[in-house]
């Protein structure tokens, strides 16, 4: 096997498989006494007077306290290389005395807040070899805790012998794991925010890289003691720490997912959530549940949005239901120690979903962009080919040539009004949006020409119409164009002497309407009847293209005879 | 120029288009090429020319073939089955190709000048030689007018004012043009044999000499067809023997 693929592996399962659990012994029953004096560490000392405790109902409340116990260091613990040691866990400054014999300091006992020096929440003490042959022995603890800050359910956790390399390594594959998902939180995190940053437009990586760095400091929270270990005084300020940071991670969540999926009553659903997950903060009296119950109920509320994402086929919805309903089913595992190392996976496993998710939006988004940049290609060279129309151009380049032998006035009036047209064209064919204004002085140009041409009166004639509002270019230039081939056009031989065009602008609600009228021809009134033209195809097609183009979907077209005119309604916003 | 000397100029003109000033270049420039003495109509619409034309023959035809809102090439199919030649005058050049395929005597782009204009009005004349490019005729079908690809076609037979074509199956139709009209559309696949007759080389079986010193075709399928002395040498020579 190649070294890459050896230390991947190797690496792997290091991580993923627990460690061993070491031998330890706890010593008991313990027997406890308020009484403060120096020879109760003797081994010889008679405690029958002393009252017996489970370790864990200790409480020493502002009294300095002695715990006493007798045990028995079996032959199997005992070995010349590998040394004993007291491993002591809680929220109290001890001194271990063994036989009889003071154990290392940690902090230092006092009977008042002042005189004491609070001791690490986790510590382990060495046993000088000559003391642990195999056999009876006593422990002897002199604990005071004026430092908690709160009145804990537990006090004092454990107190465990066994051998001292082991007993340190204790909560070490945790340590492991959480570094391990710390670093791709950060990174991820960090790689999140500079998506966000190099694009603003997406405020969904925002809330995923404060998620991830939330989220890592969470964990650096939950996992200081094992990694760095503190003095107990600061176990209330952790708690409090990790709370509020798995608060603010469910938070988070919730309200990048209804970012990342809008859908209706987003507001509500997340204050609802977030409400009935903070409900576990006042609910739960231990620390644990606390944070575990939270975020379990906001993985929940998250599982069902994305379900309804789902359900609705949002873009990248499929991911995110199943990264959110894996790392729920992981965490369902051991629902109230998700803070040790389940919760970190979930939410790794969480975050490579959404990122696939998002890797897959960013290419369908770059498609759209290219197709949107294709089409707005084509439709400016429709436009462009439009002054180059043979229809058009040869046509007025007959009269011009016919102009300049017979009516040269005429023909300079004519060639000023048609090089106008052509330039306004292939002004206006590269741009999304042109005021109004300018495309009826296209569309005046235009009846301008045709007018002498086919020498028919035209115009066109507008009421209410805000030049300054903005309108995709062409669209009424076309609608004056199919309005002169097709329906003002002479039908018969008696044509008529004007035709008046009206473009008129009303309101619609919140948007507004153009109404273009054009008056039809006798025989194209017969044969028309109300269908449109099918000649008219190409135009419209280029009416609807460029309102796509501007407007998305916010916008109606519809054309329609009415008596003798024709009729085109244009609703844009 | 006839040997004679007479004015051959085409006589009676109509023009078919929309545009008024385009129309008035045409009215004025024809006028001055067909001099004076000629009579040149303008209508704006087919549906009037049509009229027009059911009343008064006409030599020429010039026909705009982006008549509003119609298909141009349902037009011609009409005009070229009438008797008199067609020129189309079309702001679109892409379609000339195609409107020799029905038989029309010149395609003129529009813009165009005096000269070029000129230049149609004499392709129009049968000396003016063979079009290769033909390759269907109007026929009138029921009430109807037809395209028939001339590949179907085995041979044309003058029958008074009209023209039989004989097709393939057996089919005959009528055209309104004379032989004569026709001779000049025709590719050289298609030779006049005889004063009433256009015979389709590649359907040619032999050359027989009949009883009276005559001579006649026979075709791929029997059918024989007299061929006029003063043609026999030009026929021989062209058969090859």
């Amino acid at each position: 096997m190649k070294l890459v693929p050896r230390l991947l592996v190797v690496t792997a399962l290091g991580l993923l498989l627990p460690a061993a659990a070491p031998a330890q012994l706890f010593p008991g029953p313990w027997k406890v006494s308020t009484v403060d004096r120096p020879e109760q560490a003797d081994p010889g000392f008679d405690d029958s007077g002393w009252r017996e405790t489970p370790l864990h109902a200790v409480d020493p409340d502002g009294d300095i306290l002695w715990l006493r116990a007798r045990f028995d260091v079996p032959t199997s613990l005992v070995s010349p290389s590998r040394p004993l040691g007291v491993r002591f866990a809680g929220l109290a400054t001890c001194e271990v005395h063994w036989d009889g014999v003071a154990l290392e300091r940690f902090g230092r006992v006092g009977a008042t807040a002042a005189d004491e020096v609070p001791g690490p929440v986790v510590w382990t003490a060495a046993v000088p070899e000559r003391l642990t042959a195999p056999g009876s022995h006593v422990l002897a603890l002199r604990c005071s805790a004026h430092h908690r800050g709160f009145r804990p359910a537990i006090g004092l956790w454990s107190l465990a012998v066994g051998e001292y390399g082991a007993l340190t390594r204790i909560g070490s594959d945790v340590s492991r794991t959480a570094l391990v998902s710390l670093s791709a939180m950060v990174i991820i995190g960090l790689y999140c925010l500079f998506l966000f940053l190099a694009d603003r437009r997406d405020r969904s990586f925002l809330l995923l890289g404060l998620l991830c760095l939330t989220a890592g400091a969470l964990l650096v929270a939950e996992s200081w003691r094992s990694v760095v270990g503190y003095t107990y005084d600061w176990h209330l300020a952790r708690l409090v720490t990790v709370t509020a940071l798995s608060w603010l991670v469910a938070f988070e969540l919730l309200v990048f997912l209804a970012e990342r999926f809008p859908m209706s009553h987003r507001r509500l659903w997340v204050g609802l959530s977030v409400l009935v997950a903070t409900g576990p903060i006042f609910y739960y009296r231990a620390w644990d549940p606390k944070s575990a119950v939270l975020l379990l109920i906001a993985f929940a509320s998250a599982l069902l949005w994305t379900a309804r994402a789902l359900h609705r086929r949002l873009p990248g919805s499929l991911l995110a239901t199943t990264g959110t309903a894996l790392a729920f089913g992981i965490l369902l595992i051991e629902p109230l120690q998700i803070l040790d190392q389940l919760f970190y996976v979930a939410l790794d496993l969480l975050l490579v979903f959404l990122l696939a998710a998002h890797a897959l939006q960013v290419r369908s988004t770059r498609r759209e962009r290219a197709e949107a940049l294709v089409r707005s290609t084509r439709l400016e060279a429709q436009l462009l080919k439009r002054s180059l129309q043979p229809h058009f151009l040869m046509n007025s380049l007959t009269a011009l040539a016919e102009w300049f032998e017979e009516e040269p006035a005429v023909a300079a009036e004519m060639l000023e009004a048609l090089s106008e047209e052509l330039r306004l064209l292939g002004e206006i064919a590269d741009r999304p949006l042109i005021p109004v204004a300018d495309e009826l002085r296209l569309c005046r140009a235009h009846l301008q020409v045709m007018s002498r041409r086919k020498g028919v009166g035209y115009r066109l004639t507008e009421d209410e119409v805000d030049g300054s509002a903005r309108i995709p270019p062409a669209i009424l230039h076309t609608l004056v164009e199919n309005a002169i081939t097709h329906h003002a056009g002479p039908a018969s031989e008696e044509s008529p002497v004007t035709v008046e065009m009206r473009l008129v602008q009303e309101r619609a609600g919140p948007r507004r309407r153009l109404v273009f009228e054009a008056p039809l021809g006798e025989a194209r009134g017969r044969e028309a009847g109300n269908a449109q033209p099918r000649r008219d195809g190409t135009g419209l097609r280029y009416i609807q293209a460029r309102l796509q183009e501007a407007y998305g979907k916010d916008w109606d077209f519809r054309s329609r005879r009415e008596g003798s005119v024709w009729r085109t309604e244009i609703t844009l916003p | 120029m006839t040997k004679d000397g007479g004015d051959m100029r085409p006589k009676r003109a109509l023009i078919v288009e929309d545009e008024a000033v385009v129309a008035r270049r045409l009215i004025r420039l024809l006028g001055k090429i067909l001099g004076p003495g000629a009579r040149v109509e303008h209508r704006r619409t087919f549906e009037a020319a049509r009229v027009y034309l059911e009343r008064h023959p006409i030599d020429l035809l010039f026909l705009d073939l982006d008549l509003e809102g119609l298909d141009g090439f349902d037009l011609l199919t009409e005009a070229t089955a009438g008797t008199f030649d067609t020129v189309v005058v079309s702001a679109r050049h892409d379609r000339a190709l195609e409107a020799f395929e029905h038989g029309v005597a010149d395609f003129v782009p529009k813009p165009y000048s005096e000269q070029r204009l000129a230049q149609a009005v004499a392709r129009t004349k049968p000396e003016a030689g063979r079009r290769e490019r033909l390759q269907y005729l109007s026929v009138r079908v029921g009430s109807r007018l037809r395209p028939v690809p001339i590949d179907r076609i085995l041979l044309l037979q003058g029958a008074g004012d009209y023209v039989e074509l004989h097709c393939d199956g057996g089919e005959t139709h009528l055209h309104s043009k004379t032989l004569a009209g026709l001779e000049v559309l025709l590719p050289p696949t298609f030779v006049r044999v005889h004063r009433s007759f256009i015979v389709r080389l590649d359907r040619v079986e032999a050359l027989e000499s009949a009883p009276g010193s005559r001579y006649r075709l026979i075709l791929r399928g029997g059918r024989e067809v007299p061929v006029s002395r003063g043609r026999v040498q030009a026929l021989r020579e062209i058969l090859g023997r």
